[in-house]
């Protein structure tokens, strides 16, 4: 029976972001602080032949004005090749160049506005598929030399920066054993982020050339390895400080704003250097991979799915920074959820001229998804039954293989399936007020669902400390970032329920590498189950030190006592304070301290059992947990215009076990808007490399008008290894959402777009074809 | 106070009165982060001209408070209702709903959304945001909390 | 350098326009113009704001509607006069940019931007609204229909300001529409409007389809002339437009299904839609003759008792 851990505690964070006292990294303000800019390329492929700085160096107010020669480092995570700075070439529109730091804003925008920069212009190549032939200008002509990791396998001479291929069974049995065979394309665009918090750093070298950036960075202790294998000095000399985060699905990881900051505050020694992104920078900066997917799957006549064949192309921008890695992430799961005994996804990431594309809410997987769950739609028809028997027949159950040899277990699927039929097909009232309100307009309706699942990063490694200060307050110490999901909300239930106290007690740290234990990162979902765990785990171990201590003033076993309601209870009924039992330990007004701390890295992983000796590379495609989602989609097409109302969202994620319900509904609920303006709305649009809608006006995320009423329902298939069950749920919550929608749209007009997003003119598009075809017919 | 007349009533507070709790999330007008109220009515404080407040009343986050000086009925809907994630949004958020009940004290869901159209929020989806608004109007109702 | 002016009367607008010239560019709300000051794409010594002109403040219903220069969107958007008698221009108030915005911008800024996108513009143009300018030298008369010369130009000369906008009373069995069709439903410019006004020559009555007759068959049994028939549209052409061609086929014609259908063709035909960020002209094309017809229709169903 938990006391706190299931239940909706509100967000500890709460009230500091409601009375706008919280503060994020443009409101800080230091002594001595200038303002960093930078200019960026206004070609999309070339070497910079000159860089004239003259009349800029002489605008008053300006401290420092660099160019790649003047700090030429390179960083990355995957791939080391970004320079901090461009050095002798640029491979995108938007580049940095030019940094400079003055005294004020308008001296910065100033100088910048005075540098002259000559580029020698390259063949440029904006297509991923075109990047990939034989005669394609090279973005990376000696890409090989570069540091990689591991999990990196490029063809050299190529744009290709990542390839591999991942079976199962034997394609050629499955597809003979099929009766059906159906060839697809799909395709993803580039999208943003699109997180209301611009990105923004502070960095400061003092004299002795020690590092200290204060930012929004969603994973310090990367970043601070990141900074240190740039530069080549120990990790000791960089401090990374990261405090609220106006949003981040992933965009603010690895070096961006950071990079400037750093670059600048070399320079001008001891002062510290603020980067703040304008809007557009924040566009022309960092991108989600768009993807081609091109699906090939057998089916028998009774709906079994036999074999399923996958290619993908990703677009990776200039730079790799995630690139690599999120093709591996989202190619292991291109096969969706489902049991196919035979299947094989061949990926290509490709550098095309265009600003880097990075890590974004899904990793890899809304792209995929979009492609197999459209595709299922369109296999149902084809054979007669109901996307909802096709998927039932076919979805993972527990001990399912899935293509990277993996067995699934705690698999919540079939629930969150059923409960999104039930949930669609029950009569709305809310719904059809809504279709009253709707304009003038030839409306016609359609349901659509989908389903998706997903894994985290592994191997990763989370610590946490959990200390009892004298009075009974607790600290929780960890480097996770609480960038809006309410991860340091969930951390404090789980130090509460442990420890038998009340959540007010309980502060959570910031991250700062000099002071809080590792974390590989704040992403992938992975923060509840690993930083959970470990901070479970400290818990325990400060519980256990304080009941040994307890035990020695009781005059009992440890075993005998327990915590709860604040205090330490005896079985006779005899209790003391927290502050009592530390008081009484070490002596009137020396003070007192517990320090619990744990180190937690997953023992052992499940479902590996027909695999044999396996050794984790970095980045594996193994995963120590994956989560499970449905959800549906109630959508309104006009028929003349091509536009889509989304009328209805219902979701039903497995999240193993809810810490905080509250919590896993309000991250669902974003997820979906996210998802909803991926498939109708958002997209990049290009001239030549160059981003035309870099800004809100023309970069479209939905509005409050947009978004529907959007139900939760939240399966609890617990996880032997989370912390009271608990697995991820921010990462996968969009995957379904775009194909649901794309298969009401279908379901409601007969109209298939296998492009994002489904805009309006390429519906009315489809919508006229097909009514030409259809009098055709009749002449 | 003298200021250049470039000046942007958000630069204003955030600069020169070190008010930061009114946000810049575009400099546009296109995403609400920056609303603030100009005698009691909402606007884009990135595009304000600072010279045209001489004589308004500007009224931020910082300064909404019931009449205990306890925070407003709003700020504890927000908190209690889950509408806050990042919490990037929400200032602006808030007073365009604090506008919103000034002008409409029980206003229907559609006219919530209506009234909120113009704040962008990435992590919420607006649900709660909704459900928050309308307990606060309930609460205001009853003479606040 | 940049000098911010605050005159209180007509006369020291006039006095500083005709001492600093194209050195001074005129401020409503800001919504516009303050921000491509920020940007840098406007470089004005001075800026006279016109904030605080009380002859350019106001709402009058006098034998019509007279708006002054400076009345912000959101006071169109709640008057009820408006909502009544011109309902295109309440439409449109409806769904400009967003509360925050309709605020602070004012319908003689939206209209002097000249935007081809101005969203008040298709509406003000079928209400046969006319634009009242005032200078040193005097005052004028111009109707919309020839206030815009270009993108981002009227006909207005240096010296000369909107003082108000004059929307004569619609006559007996009249009403309008404004449709804005959008990317998304808020925050948006329009990828195409259409406004209609129209006026028939008697009551619609109570048409009620029925299982026997579409609502189309009793509105051509009814055989209600359409005595004046207005269209504008916005984005189809360099500057908003009225689609008179369109307007001539409805016009002095018993209202039918088949006469509609003809004009939104023609409408379709008159104008010069092209590609842009926003959209395409193909589609804005496809959607003018669609939405003509809505709006047309939808005007009618204003007119059912």
């Amino acid at each position: 029976m938990s006391d706190i851990v299931g239940k909706p505690l509100m967000r500890i964070d709460g009230w500091a972001k409601a009375t706008g006292q919280a503060l994020y990294v443009a409101d800080l303000v230091f002594p001595g602080m200038l303002v960093g800019k930078f200019l960026g390329s206004t070609c999309a492929h070339g070497r910079i032949k000159n860089i004239n700085l003259e009349k800029a160096k002489r605008v008053k107010g300006v401290k420092a004005i660099i160019t790649g020669r003047d700090f030429p480092y390179l960083h990355g995570e995957c791939i080391i090749n970004i320079p901090f700075l461009a050095i002798d070439k640029v491979r995108y529109v938007g580049e940095p160049v030019v940094a400079v730091a003055a005294e004020d804003e308008e001296a910065a925008k100033e100088a910048l506005s005075l540098v002259e920069v000559e580029y020698e212009e390259l063949p440029a190549v904006f297509d991923p598929e075109e990047a990939m032939r034989e005669d394609a200008p090279l973005i990376h002509e000696e890409m090989e030399k570069y540091q990689y990791i591991s999990a990196v396998k490029m063809i050299p001479k190529t744009n290709i920066c990542q390839h591999f291929v991942l079976s199962l069974g034997s394609l050629e049995e499955g597809f003979a054993q099929s009766d059906y065979i159906f060839e697809d394309r799909f395709t993803t665009p580039q999208v943003q982020h699109a997180a209301i918090e611009t990105h923004g750093s502070i960095a400061q070298v003092d004299t002795q050339g020690r590092i200290t950036l204060w930012g929004q960075n969603d994973s310090p202790h990367r970043a601070r390895k990141e900074i240190a294998q740039a530069l080549g000095i120990p990790q000791a000399r960089v401090r990374v400080i990261t405090g609220y985060v106006g949003g981040n699905f992933g965009g603010k990881g690895g070096l961006k704003s950071e990079a400037i900051a750093i670059a600048l505050a070399h320079k001008v020694r001891g002062r510290p250097v603020k980067v703040i992104f304008t809007r557009e920078e924040v566009f022309r900066t960092i991108t989600r991979s768009g993807c081609i997917v091109y699906l090939k799957t057998g089916v028998r006549r009774d709906g079994k799915i036999m074999a399923r064949e996958v290619k993908l192309i990703w677009d990776t921008g200039a730079y790799a920074e995630k690139g690599p890695t999120i093709s591996l992430h989202g190619g292991s799961l291109s096969l969706g959820p489902y049991d196919i005994p035979h299947g094989r996804v061949e990926s290509f990431t490709v550098f095309t001229n265009k600003p880097m594309s990075g890590a974004m809410r899904g990793y890899g997987l809304p792209q995929v998804a979009f492609a197999y769950e459209s595709q299922m739609d369109l296999i149902a028809e084809r054979l007669g039954i109901s996307p909802y028997e096709l998927r039932m027949k076919n979805i993972v159950h527990e001990r399912s293989k899935v293509v990277t040899g993996q067995r699934l277990y705690a698999v919540g699927l079939e629930e969150c399936l059923i409960k999104v039929k039930e949930e669609l097909e029950r009569p709305d009232e809310a719904v059809e007020r809504k279709v009253k309100l709707l304009p003038l307009g030839n409306w016609v309706r359609g349901k659509g669902l989908a389903v998706s699942y997903k894994s985290t990063k592994t191997p990763t490694v989370s610590a946490a400390y959990v200390k009892i200060d004298e009075d009974g307050s607790v600290s929780i110490v960890t480097s996770t970032v609480e960038v809006g999901q309410g991860a340091h909300t969930v951390l404090t239930q789980i130090a509460a329920e442990v420890l038998g106290i009340k959540e007010e007690i309980i502060t959570v740290s910031f991250a700062d590498t000099d002071v809080t234990p590792y974390d590989t990162s704040t992403t992938a979902s992975r923060s509840t189950y690993h930083m959970g765990n470990a901070v479970l785990q400290a818990a325990l171990d400060a519980k256990r030190q304080l009941l040994a201590l307890a035990g020695s003033l009781f005059k009992c076993s440890p075993e005998q006592l327990e915590m709860r309601e604040g205090l330490v209870w005896a079985r006779d009924g005899r209790k003391m304070t927290i502050s009592q039992v530390l008081r009484d330990t070490f002596g009137p007004g020396a003070g007192a301290a517990v320090l619990g701390k744990a180190v937690f890295s997953p023992d052992g992983i499940l479902g590996l059992e027909d695999l044999g000796e396996v050794k984790l590379e970095a980045f594996s495609t193994f995963s120590v947990f994956h989560s499970y989602a449905a959800q549906g989609a109630e959508v309104a097409v006009d028929l003349d215009t091509g536009m889509v109302r989304v009328l209805k969202i219902v979701a039903a994620h497995d999240v193993g076990r809810a810490i905080n319900p509250v919590n896993c509904r309000q991250q669902i609920q974003g997820a979906c808007a996210m998802g909803l303006g991926f498939a109708l709305m958002e997209e990049y649009l290009w001239r030549e490399g160059k981003v035309v809608n870099a800004d809100f006006l023309d970069y479209t995320i939905p509005t409050a008008l947009d978004c529907p009423k959007m139900e939760v329902f939240l399966v609890e298939k617990a996880h032997p290894q989370g912390p009271y069950g608990a697995k991820g749920v921010g990462e996968m919550a969009l995957a379904p959402t775009a194909p649901a929608i794309a298969n009401a749209v279908y379901n409601a007009c007969g109209v298939r777009i296998r492009d994002l997003p489904i805009k309006p003119v390429k519906l009315l598009k489809e919508l006229i074809k097909k009514r030409s075809e259809k009098e055709g017919l009749f002449q | 106070m003298e200021i250049e007349p470039k000046t942007t009533l958000l630069d204003l507070l955030r600069q020169n009165l070190g008010l930061t709790g009114t946000k810049e999330g575009c400099g546009t007008g296109d995403c609400g982060a920056c609303t603030v109220l100009v005698d009691g009515k909402a606007v884009n404080s990135c595009l304000y001209p600072a010279c045209e407040v001489e004589g308004r009343e500007v009224l931020t986050i910082e300064g909404i408070k019931d009449k205990d000086g306890n925070p407003h009925p709003l700020q504890r809907a927000f908190v209690e209702e889950g509408a806050i994630q990042c919490g990037f949004c929400t200032p602006g958020l808030i007073m365009a709903a604090y506008a919103l009940l000034l002008e409409n004290p029980k206003p229907t869901d559609e006219e919530i959304k209506r009234g909120i159209a113009g704040n962008l929020c990435r992590c919420t989806g607006y649900v709660q945001v909704v459900e928050a608004i309308k307990k606060a109007s309930s609460y205001l109702e009853g003479g606040g909390p | 350098m940049l000098d911010y002016l605050k005159p209180t009367t007509l006369e020291e607008v006039f006095t500083h326009l005709d001492r600093l010239g194209s050195d001074a560019l005129l401020l409503a709300g800001g919504t516009d113009l303050f921000l491509k000051v920020k940007k840098g794409k406007l470089t004005p010594s001075f800026l006279i704001s016109l904030q605080r002109i009380p002859e350019l403040n106001f709402l009058r219903e006098d034998k019509g509607l007279f708006i002054g220069a400076t009345t912000t969107h959101r006071t169109i958007e709640k008057y009820p006069y408006v909502r009544k008698h011109y309902p295109a221009l309440a439409d449109a108030e409806d769904v400009l940019g967003s509360v925050q915005i309709r605020n602070v911008g004012t319908i003689g800024g939206n209209l002097c931007n000249a935007a081809p996108s101005a969203d008040t513009a298709p509406p003000l143009l079928v209400l046969g609204a006319k634009i009242h300018a005032v200078s040193k030298q005097g005052e004028r008369t111009i109707p919309l229909e020839d206030f815009f010369q270009a993108p981002g130009k009227t006909v207005l000369t240096p010296g000369e300001i909107v003082n108000f906008i004059e929307i004569p009373a619609p006559k007996p069995y009249t009403s309008s529409a404004y449709f804005k069709h959008q990317r998304r439903q808020a925050l948006d410019l329009p990828l195409l409007g259409v406004a209609v006004q129209i006026t028939l020559d008697r009551d619609l009555g109570d048409i009620t389809p029925s299982l026997s007759a579409t609502w189309w068959d009793c509105l051509k049994e009814r055989k209600v002339k359409c005595l004046s028939a207005r269209i504008a549209l916005g984005v189809a052409a360099p500057t908003p437009m009225r689609a008179f061609n369109a307007e001539g086929v409805l016009q002095g014609e018993i209202v039918t299904e088949e006469v509609i259908e003809e004009a939104a063709r023609t409408a379709q035909k008159e104008a010069s839609p092209r590609d842009s960020l926003r959209g395409e002209a193909w589609y804005r094309r496809e959607m003018i003759g669609l939405l003509v017809k809505r709006m047309i229709v939808t005007s009618l169903l204003r007119l059912r008792r």
